[in-house]
Formats: structure tokens, sequence, C-alpha cells
């Protein structure tokens, strides 16, 4: 039994290797991820202890920190060699306009550090600072450059280590007087030759019992385990995410797997039949598509272990993690194996299962009789019928009302409109096809005779296409989604804060100023408010009259009553009402005016005492998400004068603007992984179906078609499936991620976001474009087999 | 009386061969199935070619009909040589100079019967003309059956639908390996006559490939095949002739 089922897939591998794929490609992705965030996770746990990684025994500080005074005293205690405070800070370290985020540690001892220099050498005094390779190499700098690090005297760069690398966060060492740090967190401690880490550990809990309160010592590797344990939480977070999508994967790998055994088995129903005529029982059948399924899920999955190790390593060389080692966590990976091999198993037997169940005399139709078919397709009809009337009642519920269950509703109803209509695909899959045909049909005989031949098993077309369904339609949900809610809020954003920069200054706006921000590449439109100054319970405002700078930059809002003074935010210590000379002015929350400034309205200004100035300046961007423009416009503006800044929406417009691709970019890389397995569920159909049609295409041959026009027909077959699937898709896609937002937008108290549905045209049709082309790959073999077939094998009568 | 007007028509050759030779299999255990044949086929001539199984009969038929490549030799259709042309040119002679009919129908099954009957004009990118189709298919009783697809046709009908759709394009020389041979004798008598028929009446060239003594009957010419080489060509074969030939050659 064993030998039969090795040497059928010996003998056909080619009819296997779509199997293979789907299988590797899929619990490839689990292990890849499994693997990687462990390795991951290894190194964000060994990076944030890596302060510790040379000392014995740690001493963490209670609620108020450990002095220098206590360190010293901790380092007198008995056995101890030498103790290092641990002190670190978060930075921005900008040189020229490139900015690198870092940890900076603060006045180590050399007997406490732990990267190799490759240059130069630690700081020794205020105002050196030595960074991490990778720090240097994109900011650009070497020994001797200078670097800025937070507000204060810009740092001179005197060495450069090789540290760990890290996507996130860079490293840098800095010489500062212990005074300026007080309180440190933690205090790392070397031990003498022989010194018993234990007896020193409670040694020095009782020496720093008056200066350090709540002093807890741990060894250093105690305190490298639980920072591990730490960081698990986050990562589980993002590994749960991520499985999500690996779920995703392994069901359309199941579609085509199950595709690929239902073809199999009808090409094979002979085979079996003989089987059985030469004496095997049913279930010595059934065994062997059991083992067969067992050994190709196997391989596929031991396959999939290697290409997922590879994939974690090179994405742990991209994030540094790769630094540590990879760490493996057999378990997961013995998971994901047995994965592969289950889902093989269930997606080979139940075609099995219904193939062993079909009649003697039915098993010699490669096509159901029609009756059976009508059986079928009655029960499916009304199952789906129910699943997506269910789906639209949903759908429905979910736009009424404005709670939280709107959410509940949409969700529901998108599962089961998603099973409704993948259940549906053999109805409407075909006639979409057939559709297709008509409207081909002044294209020639081949274009006709391909879309008739795509149609002609509904059950194979349907399963083919609906696996691309749902992965495309996955993905172009979520790009829909995420387009659209950045739109949206980015709309919202324009509203409400219609500025990008506003900035008032001490004495009035600088001359030259005004235009030396106009120049700057990126600023679409400067606009200067007059005002006056003015005392308001004895501290100095601007007054300033903002109409005509609104009615310039085509900024909305009603005009400000002759009675009101409007503020920024109208604080607590801001006053209700206020007079000065005789203008009585009521406060009022406004916007964008900056500190110490309040809008009037111009007849106000008027009667206002004191003189006319240039009281500030608007900025309005071009793309108010550009970065650069932004920090040149800062400085364009700070050039005479330091002024105070008002930065409005444009910040968080570009943060939300690179979150927003960056998710994008991703999902779309994790859903791609499903829309792969189902292009090569395509041309696994094709390459089946074209070894049964073997003689067909022997016959068109003989009656003079082209090996070109055979080839050009597969290839037609190939794009009219992926077409139908990611039609189907995308309409699905666009339908399901309108009705999720507007369900969230309703859900959001207020509902102050008004929904536009947007969609990035490069990624959703270079999305269907990338399938086409992939299925006109998957075309390419099958069309090879077909056009290589011999016109004389059409006369061969077997 | 018949058959002296049908032999006077007879003018030009429709197809012939020279030196004809196939040869399978590797130098170690060559098979040789034809062996230097040549042969001409007059136009508007209905050929039987006979001999016993393995005697070479399908492999010469394939060489004629370009479906299969001669070891050396020539072979002529109207003016083009087969054997000297590259695969696509063949194809095209194949497309628009051969009509084939099989013994196993071979139709195309998402095709309806009239599809299957135009397909080869198709392929061509020729228009149909009505009045051809009209005549073929009613001469062959087709009529009511064109909307069909052949899992609803019988085996006769698939065959005449098969007929139809090798005479619809006027080709040169129809190839027909065993017609006959799937299908009952009332049917295959009728279809014989119907062969016959298109040989006489309207000049069409047939060259059909076969076992039955009965069915070389219907042919106006008989090739005896052995061993790859022609051995015998009857004129206006009857059942016993042939019969009487075969017995001859195989004792
Ligand atoms: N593809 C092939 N490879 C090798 N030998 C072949 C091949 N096709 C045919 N032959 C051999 O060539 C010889 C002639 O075969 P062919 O099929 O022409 O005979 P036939 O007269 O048509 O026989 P039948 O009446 O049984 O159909 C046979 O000996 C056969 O074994
Ligand atoms: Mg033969």
């Amino acid at each position: 039994m064993f030998r039969h089922a090795v040497s059928e897939l010996r003998l056909h591998p080619g009819r296997f290797i779509a199997t293979l794929v789907a299988i590797a490609i899929s619990v490839g992705f689990i292990v890849a991820i499994s693997v990687f965030i462990s390795t991951e996770q290894n190194g964000t746990g060994k990076a944030n202890s890596m302060a510790l990684s040379t000392a014995d025994l740690v001493a963490v500080a209670g609620d108020e920190g450990l002095s220098a005074e206590a360190a010293e005293l901790i380092g007198t205690v008995d056995g101890v060699a030498a103790v290092q405070r641990v002190i670190n800070a978060s930075a921005e370290v900008t040189a020229g306009d490139r900015t690198v985020f870092a940890t900076l540690w603060v006045n180590q001892a050399p007997e406490f550090r732990w990267a190799e220099l490759a240059e130069g050498a630690y700081p020794e005094a205020p105002g050196e600072i030595t960074v991490a390779r990778d720090m240097a190499d994109k900011l650009g700098v070497g020994l001797g450059d200078e670097v800025q690090a937070g507000p204060g005297q810009p740092l001179t760069v005197v060495g450069i280590t090789r540290d760990a690398r890290s996507l996130f966060t860079s490293t840098g060492y800095l010489w500062q007087p212990a005074d300026e740090f007080p309180a440190a967190g933690a205090v790392a401690i070397l031990l003498a030759e022989d010194a018993d880490p234990s007896a020193v550990a409670d040694e020095v809990v009782r020496a720093a019992d008056g200066v350090a309160p709540g002093l807890t010592v741990q060894t250093a590797q105690e305190y490298r385990d639980a920072a591990l344990v730490a960081t698990t939480g986050d990562f589980d977070v993002f590994k749960n995410l991520l499985l999500a999508f690996a779920v995703i994967a392994v069901l359309v790998g199941m579609i085509t797997i199950a595709n690929t055994f239902t073809i199999l088995l009808a090409q094979r129903r002979r085979q079996l039949g003989l089987l059985r005529a030469v004496g095997a029982s049913g279930s010595q059948v059934m065994g062997r598509m059991v083992l067969e399924s067992l050994l190709l899920g196997l391989a596929g999955s031991l396959v999939g272990v290697g290409l997922g190790f590879a994939v974690a390593a090179a994405g742990s060389a991209v994030t540094g993690s790769w630094y540590w080692g990879l760490t493996v966590d057999w378990a997961e990976v013995g998971l994901a194996v047995l994965v592969g091999v289950l889902a093989t198993l269930i997606s080979a037997v139940v075609p099995s299962v219904a193939a062993a169940r079909v009649r003697p005399l039915e098993a010699l139709q490669a096509v159901p009789t029609e009756a059976q078919a009508r059986r079928a397709g009655a029960v499916r009809a009304v199952v789906c019928g129910l699943l997506i009337a269910g789906g639209v009642a949903l759908a429905v519920l979910s736009q009424v009302g404005r709670s939280e269950m709107n959410l509940v509703y949409a969700a529901a109803s998108g599962v089961l409109l998603t099973l409704g209509v993948l259940g549906a695909a053999p109805f409407f899959v075909p006639a979409l096809l057939r559709l297709a045909g008509r409207l081909a049909g002044p294209a020639g005989p081949t274009a006709r005779l391909a879309l008739k031949n795509s149609a002609r098993n509904p059950r194979r077309a349907a399963a083919t296409a609906s696996a691309l369904m749902l992965a495309i339609g996955l993905i172009v949900t979520l790009q829909i989604a995420l387009t659209s809610a950045r739109t949206s809020a980015m709309d919202t954003i324009d509203r409400e804060l219609p500025l990008d920069l506003s900035a008032t200054y001490e004495s009035g706006v600088p001359a030259g100023t005004a235009d030396a921000v106009r120049a700057v590449p990126g600023v679409a439109e400067v606009a200067v408010l007059p005002g006056k100054v003015v005392e308001v319970d004895g501290a100095s405002y601007f007054a300033v009259d903002d109409h005509a700078a609104r009615l310039d930059m085509g900024v909305e809002a009603e005009p400000i009553p002759d009675t009101v003074a409007r503020f920024d935010e109208v604080g607590p210590d801001t006053p209700a009402t206020f007079a000065i000379g005789d203008v009585e002015l009521t406060s009022e929350t406004g916007e964008l005016y900056g500190w110490r400034a309040f809008g009037v309205s111009a007849a106000t200004l008027d009667r206002l005492p004191g003189q006319m100035v240039d009281a500030a300046l608007w900025v309005k961007l071009t793309d108010r998400t550009d970065a650069t423009a932004i920090n040149r416009a800062i400085a364009a503006l700070a050039a005479e004068e330091q002024p105070d800044l008002s930065n409005s929406g444009a910040q968080m417009a570009g943060i939300l603007e690179q979150v927003v691709g960056v998710v994008i970019l991703i999902m779309t890389a994790l859903l791609g992984v499903a829309v792969l397995i189902a292009v090569v569920g395509v041309g696994n159909t094709l390459g089946l179906s074209v070894l049964e049609r073997q003689r067909e295409s022997a016959l068109l041959r003989a009656l003079g078609m082209q090996r070109g026009q055979l080839q050009l027909m597969l290839l037609i077959e190939a794009l009219a499936l992926v077409l139908v699937g990611a039609l189907v898709g995308f309409a699905a896609g666009i339908f399901f991620a309108w009705l999720g937002l507007s369900a969230a937008f309703a859900a959001v108290p207020g509902g102050t976001v008004d929904l536009r549905l947007a969609m990035d045209p490069a990624w959703t049709f270079g999305l269907v474009g990338v399938c086409l082309a992939a299925a006109a790959l998957a075309s390419v073999l099958p069309g090879r087999r077909a056009a290589g077939a011999t016109p004389t094998e059409a006369l061969a009568v077997d | 009386m018949e058959r002296t007007t049908a032999v006077t028509v007879i003018t030009h050759t429709a197809c012939a061969t020279r030196h004809l030779t196939k040869i399978y299999g590797s130098t170690a255990e060559q098979v040789v199935a034809v062996d230097d044949v040549s042969v001409d086929i007059a136009r508007g001539s209905f050929t039987a070619i006979m001999g016993p199984s393995g005697s070479g009969k399908s492999t010469l038929m394939h060489c004629m009909a370009g479906l299969d490549r001669p070891t050396s030799g020539q072979v002529l259709i109207g003016d083009d040589d087969l054997a000297a042309l590259p695969e696509r040119a063949v194809t095209r002679v194949r497309r628009d100079k051969v009509g084939f009919i099989f013994q196993a129908f071979n139709l195309l099954p998402t095709l309806t019967a009239e599809q299957n009957i135009v397909l080869p004009l198709e392929l061509a990118g020729r228009r149909v003309e009505r009045s051809v189709l009209d005549a073929v298919v009613d001469s062959l009783g087709l009529g009511d059956r064109l909307g069909h697809r052949p899992s609803q046709l019988s085996g006769g009908q698939q065959q005449r639908v098969a007929v139809a759709r090798a005479l619809v394009t006027r080709p040169e020389v129809i190839f027909a390996d065993e017609p006959t041979g799937a299908l009952d004798q009332k049917t295959g008598t009728r279809l014989l006559d119907y062969l016959r028929a298109c040989a006489r009446d309207d000049g069409q060239t047939i060259i059909m490939v076969t076992h039955d003594a009965r069915a070389a009957a219907y042919a106006d010419r008989a090739l005896m095949l052995l061993d790859g080489r022609i051995v015998g060509d009857l004129a206006q074969p009857t059942a016993e002739a042939v019969t009487g030939f075969l017995g001859a050659v195989a004792a």
C-alpha cells in the first residue's frame, strides 16, 4: 500500500506540484512568523537588557531611584568589584536634515561597556558623543563631525562602536556630570573574583537600606530573563495578528488542494475503478488516498519549514535581530508541520469520500449527471440564499442607529456574505465566464473556445476562482478601508485644522521673514496678520485680525463678532471677559492664534489702543504631509528670531500618512501570500485539465489550429478565470470596506468624521495587474504541454 | 455503366506520395511502418487502404494527411510537398486542404453540432457560406440537431456531424480512418453510401482506411498494404475480390 502511494507520487510528480507548493507556502508562512517573531522578541529583550550584559548583579532601585552617593556606597560593599549607575535617555539625534531615534547611555565605566569600538574612543567630556556604526551611517557623520541631540549645544562625534543594529532605534554614548542625573533606575554590579553572589546581594540590600529604600538585587541573568518575558506580551499581540493572516493563507491553500484532489480523482476514476476490480476494498482505496495525502502534506510541510526559516533569517537580517542569532520555538514549528499535514489530509479526503459515494455508473462520467447536478444545486442555492439574505439583513442593521453594535453587525454580515458568495460561486462564475465568452465572441474562435473551456466544469472553475476571490477580496477590503480611513481622517484634519503653521513673535514679525518663508519650496501660501499689542490682566497679548488671511487661505470660519476675542484655547487662566480701554470682550475658543494671541474682528482691532504691527504669520503647505517642507518652513520662520509656533495638522497628517502607508504595505504583502497560492491554484487547474484534454488538443491541432493559437487559448482561459475571481473579489472588497467603515464611523460618538471612500489605484490595480501577469505565467507550462500534443493522438482509439 | 463514366471524369491528381518511407524507433530496433510507397490518388476518387493489422495503413494515412512527418520521400497535396514544408505551413495545409473523419468521431464536447461543423472554417478565419453549410447539413439529415451538444447525439449522428465538419471546407482530400468502426452495420452502410455519393456526384476525393472488405467494396479503388508496402492495387474492388486477395497474401 505504502509503495503504491509513493510510486503514484513519483510517477506523476507534476500533478502534485501545485499541492506541494500550496502546502509549502502556507506552512512556510506560519514558520516564518513563528521564527521571526521569536527572534525579534529575543533580540529586543537582549537589546533592552544590553546595559546589563556585562554585569554580575543588578540592583534595581525603589520609587525614588538611586543617587550617585548610594551607588558609591554599594561600591564599598565587600565582594563588589565595581558599580555603574545605569542611566539612559531617548533622544532624536540630528545631523543636517537627517534624524535618528536613539538610546543614549551616560557615563559608562570601561569595565561595563559592552560594545567594541570600531574607531575613535568613548566620550570623556561633556559635548562628546560616541555613536553606533548604523547611526553614523544613517546620519552620514564620521569622527569629528557635529550632531545635535535635543536642545542644547551640539555634540562632537569622538568614536564609533560596533553595536547591534535595530530597526527603530540606534545607540549612542555620552559623558555628563553625575549631578545632572540625581536618580538612576538601576545599578550594575561586578563581583570580585571569588565572591558569592547571593551573599553579596544580601549585603548590598543591607548597606543601601538607609540611602535607597525598596532596593532589590537580582543576578544579571535573572534580570535579563525577566526583561525577555516582559517583551513577550507585546510580541504575542503582533504574532496573533500575523497568524490571522497565516490562517487565511492556509484556507486559500486548502481550497487549492481540495480542488487539485477533486480533479485528480475525476481523472483517476478509471484507475481507482481498476483497483476495485482487481479486488481492492473500498477502504483500501480510501486508505491509499489518505496515505498519498499524508506523504504529500509531510513533504510540502518540510519544504515549508525550510522556506520559513529562510524568510525569517532574511527578515531578521533586515531588522538587525540577526545579531542575536535565530531563536526557534520548535514546538511551534512542529505545530505548523502538523497544520500542513492535517490541512492536506482534510482537503484531500473530503473529495475522496464524495467520490467513494458515487455509484459505479456515475463514476464513468467525468461530469455529474444533470439530475445529480440539479439536486446538489438546489441544496446549495437554498443554503447560499439564506446566508446572503442573513448577511444583507445584518448589513442593513449595521447602517441604522449609532451604537457599538453596528460594528458587530457589520462583521457578522461580512462573514455570512463571504460564505454565501463563495458558496454560490458555481452559479455565477460559469455565468460570468459565459458572458465573457459572449463578449469575446467577435474576437475569434480561439477566445471563444477558451472561454467555453474555462466554463465547462462549473465546480472546478468556481473553486479555482473562489480561492482568488477570497484572497483578493480580503486585500481590497483592507486596502480600501485603510485608504478611505486615511482620506476621511485627512479631510477632517483639513477642515478642522486648515493651517499648517502659525507663528507669532515677541514684538511683531521681523522684516523679511514672510518673504523668506514664501521662498521655501513646498510652501503654498503665507499670510501676514495685522494686529496690536495689548495688555490683558497685566500680561501682553497680540490682538489680531485674521479675516483677510482666512479669505486668502480659503479657511472657513464664521466671522468673529465685534464683542468676541477668539483664543487658541480658553484655558483656566484666560479671563472669561475682559476690557481693554473701552472695548469689552468675551473669550471664546477658536484656533491657531498661538500662545498669547487672540483674534478679533477688524472693527474691534481698529478701536483697540496701540500701534498696528505685523502680528502673526500663517503658513500653508502644498503637501501638508511633507515633513521636509515643514522643517524648512520652521527654519525660515526662526531665521531672524525664535517665534512662538503653533504646528497644526501637518505633523499629525504626516504621521498618519506614513503609518497607514506602512500598514497597507505590510497587509498587502501578508495577504499577497494567499494570492500567490490562489494563482498557483489557477495554474494547477489549467495544467490538470490540459492533461484531461490531451486528445482534444490533438484534435484541434489536426484540424489546423497552430501551436501558438493553442497556447493563446490556454492563456485566455487562465486570464478569464483570474479576471472573474479578481473582479468579484474586487467588488466584494469595495462593499465590505464601505460596510465596515460606515459602521465604524457611525459608532464614533459625535460622528464628526465624514466617510469618504477612497482607493489607492497604484496599489489596488497593481494587485489585479500582478494577478493577471501571474496567471499568464501560470498558463505557460500547460500551454506548452497542450501545444506539444501530436495531431496523430487524436486518431488513436483507446 | 455508372462506373465507366466515373473513371472518365478523373483527370487530375489530388494527392500523391513519392518513395514515402516512415521508420519508427531507434537504429537498434527499427520498425519500417511504411516502406518506399509511391502512389497517385486521382481527384474525385474514393480509395480504400486495406491490409492486415500492423501493415502500416494508419501510418501511411497520417503521413499523407500531414499529421505525421515521413522519414524520407515526398507527400504531395495539390502543389505542396508536405515533407519539405515547415510545421506551421503543414498545419495550414491541414486546415485548408484536408478533412478528417475519425473512428472515435472526435467532436469538441463544449461546442454544439453546428459550432463543431464550422470550427475548421473559423480556425481559418473563413466566412461560413450558408448555402454550402445548409446543403451539407441537409444531405446528412442533421437539420434538427444543430443546436445539440455531442453528448446529446447518438454515435451515428456524431459521425455525421464529423463528416459534415470534413466536407464543409471543401477540402482537396478527405481522410477517414475506419469511419464505420464504431457504428452498427446499418448506420455504417448509410455512411459509406453517402461517402461514395460525395466522390461520385461532387468530385470529392476520399481516402479511407478500413479492415472491412464490404466497406472497401464501396470504394472505386483498393490499395493493399503488407509490411508497409503496396502489394495490390484493385480497381472497382468487390468484397470477394478483396477478401480473396488478402487471403492469398496472408497465406
Ligand atoms: N508511434 C509509433 N512508434 C513505434 N512504432 C509504431 C508507432 N506507430 C506505429 N508503429 C508501428 O508501425 C507499424 C504500422 O503501424 P500502423 O498503426 O500503421 O498499422 P495499421 O495498419 O494501422 O494497423 P491496425 O490495422 O491495427 O490499425 C506497426 O508495426 C506498429 O507497431
Ligand atoms: Mg490503424
